[in-house]
């Protein structure tokens, strides 16, 4: 079926054909079987995609997630959030808001200071799934430990061959990437459920992994 | 009620704000807003699934959404529905994501919420819920979003086009090519 006679079948389904041309494309149905399959086939689909369920509940109760969220939330006004009556002001001392900085850091700095330097990002290390579980999460750092081992000591391997400035930005890098993950970790202390903390965690530590797999392929100074 | 709200489940419709959980939450009541979320989450988390086919995502952007709607509860002027505020509040999130390119590294293989990600079987009778799903987690990013707002969630083109940023037409266009796709895959 052509792309025209389909769009008008669609538009006579959708109520939107008008006069003269719903009825001259009812009298086209009449006299083409095809074309009548086709509608009715169309029909079922449409009929079927609107039965679909409305409603698929998650499979973990995302509640904690946004009562933290709102905790953290300071009214300008100075009014406080009210929990079962009770009058609670924000949490001030979460290490959730450092975890957030620290991951814009990383962010802007690996951005600004790092791309000028170095090749064009290598392929993405293999922890690129975020951790769901306790037990993902130790398998993701137990990954990135591995990872960054092998890296760093290759990185050593090579260290007097690179370049100082270079190797200077590398270091510098990578001292972010670090503060970063011990203020993600303190967060995911304290708040262990919260996805984002988790996939701020991978996203630390895949940049560091990506730092230090560029930096190993560096050239030498002298090439 | 017309063709376009078929997608709309009664169930949610939400009384006026004067003296609901909408009206107390917006009073700062953290926890009426909590039976707020209760009430709407499913209907929200089940949008952002369709949507992403992620489910990490879609458990994000839920949160997300309920956030958004926690810190602009006082936008909330009681001439609609709430549950039809918190949804375009929703479906206006979805989109702007969808759009960006900081969430396209992680990817998790929908199998759990929604029916078996596979492909459907020629064997299998069209219309199944099942092969319904499948067929539209395949459909390319737009044409799956104007399909799942359109046919499954009832919004008409022209909110839809407002919503993506597009013309009527375009989201016309992306509906009759879903539709085709997914007879195609479905026949």
């Amino acid at each position: 079926m052509d792309d025209k006679l389909f769009a008008q079948l669609n538009d006579y389904l959708d109520g939107e054909l008008e006069g003269s041309e719903r009825t001259e494309f009812e009298a086209r149905i009449q006299r083409d079987p095809e074309l009548r399959r086709e509608l009715d086939a169309l029909r079922d689909l449409l009929h079927s995609a609107r039965a679909l369920p409305k409603t698929v509940e998650p499979e973990r109760d995302l509640w904690s997630g946004i009562e933290h969220a709102i905790q953290r939330d300071e009214d300008p006004r100075g009014s406080v959030v009210r929990f079962g009556g009770r009058r609670r002001v924000a949490s001030p001392g979460s290490w959730w808001p450092m975890a957030v900085a620290a991951a814009a850091v990383i962010t802007f700095f690996l951005g600004a200071r790092y791309l000028d330097t170095m090749e064009p990002e290598p392929p993405v290390h293999k922890i690129t799934v975020v951790p769901e579980t306790d037990d993902e999460l130790d398998e993701v750092r137990a990954e990135y430990a591995e990872a960054r081992g092998e890296l760093a000591r290759l990185l050593e391997e090579r260290r007097e061959y690179l370049p100082a400035d270079t190797l200077e930005v590398v270091e510098a890098n990578l001292g972010i990437i670090e503060d970063a993950v011990v203020d993600i970790n303190r967060a995911l202390a304290e708040y262990p459920e919260d996805p984002k903390l988790r996939g701020l965690l991978r996203e630390a530590y895949r940049r560091e992994v990506q730092v230090l797999q560029q930096a190993v392929q560096l050239p030498d100074e002298t090439t | 009620m017309t063709t376009v709200s078929i997608g709309m489940d009664e169930a949610m419709h939400s009384p006026p704000v004067g003296d609901t959980l909408a009206a107390r939450a917006q009073a700062g009541d953290a926890r009426a807003f909590e039976e707020l979320y209760r009430e709407h989450v499913g209907h929200v988390y089940a949008l952002c699934l369709r949507m992403t086919r992620n489910k990490t995502m879609a458990e994000d952007l839920t949160q997300e959404a309920f956030l958004r709607a926690w810190r602009k509860i006082n936008s909330f002027r009681g001439d609609s529905a709430f549950s039809t505020w918190m949804h375009r509040l929703t479906v206006n999130l979805v989109l702007t994501q969808l759009r960006s390119d900081t969430r396209r590294n992680a990817r998790v293989t929908v199998t759990d919420d929604l029916q078996p990600y596979e492909k459907p079987g020629r064997e299998k009778r069209p219309g199944l819920a099942a092969d319904i799903e499948a067929a539209v987690g395949k459909l390319p990013e737009r044409a799956r979003a104007v399909f799942i707002l359109h046919d499954i969630e009832g919004y008409r083109h022209d909110e839809i086009a407002g919503m993506m940023g597009i013309a009527t037409g375009t989201t016309k266009a992306q509906l009759h090519r879903a539709r085709r796709m997914l007879r195609e895959a479905l026949a």
